[in-house]
């Protein structure tokens, strides 16, 4: 479970989250919808400690995500995969290492043979051939690179997935494609999955609940087909959106 | 920036570094720099020579040019000059890099799956950096006196006498003195450049505005740090009376 709890965070004089509540059952899929800038990736990041908030509290799993203490941000962190906005993959190295760094960086010993396994298993689950394994990712697409990026999120067998904008700039197809990847983590895997966008569709698609965030509060917190009937000004907005 | 050299210290001397991957980086930014440094260092020479073969004619110390000329490159602009380059191709590079990696959240990516980055990336590339900045101010150093010894014939300079004369005018202590300089050097580009990038934040711009940063504090560092060594060892010479020929 994933408690969020009366979480304040400013840039500067510029509150982005502002006193926002919010608790994720164990397999969920939340869809976190908002306009550009409202929070949605900072809210992200602080779930995983990579930005620490000014008040509130977070935990995930159980463990309070503190960034001043590594040794439970390690824990908080071995229990959860995030798929960045734009994939951030290591591009020095191959999609293979890629995929098993974090198994690697976490001491886990692996014969080469079933290290390979199990990276090929994790690139058949996104839906790539073997055949990118050996490239680089600034040799691969934009919707590649993505896929990748879930792989190698996959392959630490994360309790908690976490997108960031995960259709952000793909074409409807890869869009279709990604939506499918998310309900099979989501309902085989039963991966709790938290997916911060700005595309409805998918969110109507793919969510079991959706989170609206305006001025870095949360106005709207229910199922999908109750978003459809919200009153809420900014779910009307993005209902026009269809 | 000097918590973080600080950090690197730690971290090296727990033995996290990654010797196979400081090879590789030794590669990319060491033997790729090599050409650059020894074209540089042999104009270097030249240029040592030639201005001070004008100085010297004007006494009719022609002949002491060797051991002048290599004595100065040696003490002072051979390791300035050659860790100029260096902070411009090796330093940029690193500092360009490491922020790119930072800015498209490529470093988080590593926090998140389990390591810590600077142990993962930045320890070899400062390793990577110290190394080959030293061996490449060797090099140059080296190069330097080879392109004195050249151009002294087009000055009408007997190269044998040129290089007779350098043993009589360079002492054990300007070659320590080079050597500590080139190390010390080599460091400051490493921590600088490491550190810059490590930093950079605000997409394109904020990796511009690091390695201008970088290369600005190189400069400026390289310079202090030049004066405050070459005055101890100058004020230890003096007070221990070695190093004079």
């Amino acid at each position: 479970m994933i408690q969020i709890e009366k979480v304040t965070k400013s840039f500067n004089e510029r509150k982005v989250l502002d006193n926002v509540s919010l608790s994720i059952e164990k397999g969920e899929c939340v869809f976190i919808l908002g306009k550009s800038g409202v929070g949605k990736s900072v809210l992200l990041k602080a779930i995983v400690g990579l930005i620490e908030i000014d008040c509130g509290s977070i935990t995930v799993g159980g463990l309070k995500v503190d960034p001043t203490s590594q040794e439970t941000l390690s824990q908080v962190r071995k229990g959860c995969g995030l798929v960045f906005q734009f994939s951030a993959l290591l591009d020095s190295v191959n999609v293979f290492e890629n995929i098993c760094f974090g198994l690697r960086a976490r001491g886990l010993k692996f014969s080469e043979e079933n290290l390979s396994r199990l990276v090929k298993d994790k690139l058949a689950i996104t839906g790539l051939s073997e055949a990118v394994l050996e490239r680089y990712p600034t040799e691969l697409s934009f919707g590649a690179q993505k896929r990748v990026s879930i792989a190698r999120a996959l392959a630490v067998e994360p309790n908690y997935l976490l997108f960031d904008e995960p259709t952000t700039g793909m074409d409807p197809i890869a869009i279709q494609g990604i939506n499918r990847l998310i309900i099979e983590l989501s309902t085989q895997l039963k991966v709790t999955t938290v997916v911060v966008s700005h595309d409805i569709k998918s969110a109507l698609e793919v969510g079991k609940r959706i989170v609206l965030l305006e001025h870095g509060r949360v106005v709207f917190d229910d199922k999908p087909e109750n978003f459809k009937n919200s009153t809420v000004p900014l779910a009307r907005e993005f209902q026009l959106g269809l | 920036m000097i918590l973080f050299a600080c950090r690197c210290l730690k971290l090296s001397c727990q033995g996290k570094t990654n010797w196979h991957a400081v090879l590789e980086q030794i590669f990319q930014v060491g033997v790729k720099s090599l050409g650059m440094t020894v074209t540089a260092g042999l104009f270097v020479g030249a240029i040592m020579a030639l201005q001070i073969d004008v100085q010297l004619k004007d006494f009719g110390a022609e002949a002491f040019l060797g051991g002048l000329s290599t004595s100065t490159t040696l003490r002072n602009v051979g390791p300035v000059l050659i860790a100029f380059l260096l902070s411009g191709k090796v330093g940029a590079y690193t500092s360009a890099e490491l922020g790119t990696m930072e800015v498209t959240e490529q470093l988080n990516a590593i926090r998140l799956l389990g390591a810590d980055p600077v142990e993962y990336i930045i320890l070899p590339r400062a390793w990577a950096v110290v190394i080959s900045s030293f061996l490449l101010l060797i090099v140059g150093l080296m190069v330097t006196i080879l392109g004195g010894v050249v151009f002294s014939q087009f000055i009408g300079v007997n190269p044998l006498s040129y290089i007779q004369n350098i043993p009589r005018i360079v002492t054990g202590w300007s070659l320590g003195l080079s050597i500590i300089k080139s190390f010390i050097f080599g460091l400051l580009i490493a921590i600088v450049s490491c550190y810059k990038g490590y930093k950079a934040h605000g997409g394109a711009v904020g990796v511009g505005v690091a390695v201008q940063s970088c290369a600005v504090t190189n400069l400026i560092l390289i310079i202090f740090v030049d004066f405050f060594l070459s005055m101890l060892s100058s004020l230890l010479q003096d007070v221990l009376q070695v190093g004079y020929f």
